[in-house]
């Protein structure tokens, strides 16, 4: 598997995800709202949505929402622990 | 997502209403609920069905007949976890206070088998079973709509209980 390699904050999410929802504002709490780079996969058209998980499954063999990138790091689920190791609180 | 208030709300009411009925529970925290619920009409309106809202779905019915909500992982995940994937389900322990709710890793396989009749097992007394709550009956049909969990005809499957399970004369 692959370590992403990237400054700015990037998480993978689903709009209708409850658990994205809270990753989301955890990470406007942390960077502010244009401080992290965020997409939701369940909005891009099918061509587009496929690349990028053949993307993810670079980091991951089952990607699962939300998925957080950092430098080194690729957080699966809403873990606020984690968060917190990697962005310090 | 744009859900009519008045939709979300019936279909909050009427959600919680079979769940109690069937002996499950939604989670009490009634906005994370409610933003679940509007992600699960957004999916009907987008998909034409319930599909898991914290899950990618293909739009493929057949592909995803697993993650239309309920889920075929949501009683293993509730007895293992405490709450769905999703957490729009709890258990009791969940809503007494007594257990955290946590946030719940992914069991559905990555790989899964091609959809699709499953081969029958030979010999036995065949029944059905419903793959979201594992509610059996025998009948030559399976039900219309699931009495415990209201899962839908299409995720009952056939099963054989072998006449080896049966208690001897």
């Amino acid at each position: 598997m692959e370590k992403p390699t990237r400054q700015r904050p990037l998480m993978y999410g689903l709009s209708t995800c409850g658990w994205c929802r809270k990753a989301r504002t955890w990470l406007e709490g942390r960077f502010g709202e244009g401080g992290f780079d965020l997409i939701y996969v369940d909005l891009l058209p099918t061509e587009e949505k496929m690349r990028v998980m053949d993307e993810l499954r670079k980091y991951t063999p089952s990607p699962a929402f939300p998925m957080v990138l950092a430098d080194n790091e690729c957080i699966i689920g809403y873990r606020e622990d984690e968060y917190r190791r990697v962005f310090g609180a | 997502m744009t859900i009519d208030s008045e939709r979300l709300r019936k279909t909050y009411e009427q959600l919680k209403a079979d769940a109690e009925a069937g002996g499950y529970h939604l989670n009490p925290d009634e906005a994370w609920t409610l933003g679940l619920i509007e992600g699960l009409l957004t999916n009907e309106d987008r998909y034409g069905y319930w599909a898991c809202p914290c899950r990618l779905a293909s739009g493929n019915k057949d592909e995803d007949l697993d993650i239309i909500c309920p889920c075929d992982y949501r009683d293993a995940d509730l007895n293992d976890w405490g709450a769905c994937y999703c957490a729009l389900y709890v258990s009791e322990e969940v809503l007494e206070g007594k257990r955290p709710l946590q946030s719940v890793p992914e069991r559905r396989p990555a790989q899964r088998p091609k959809a699709g009749p499953r081969p029958e097992p030979a010999g036995g007394i065949r029944l059905w079973r419903c793959r979201v709550c594992g509610y059996l009956c025998a009948r030559e049909h399976p039900p219309g709509v699931c009495p415990i969990c209201k899962a839908k005809r299409e995720r009952f499957e056939p099963f054989v209980l072998p006449v080896s399970a049966l208690p001897g004369p």
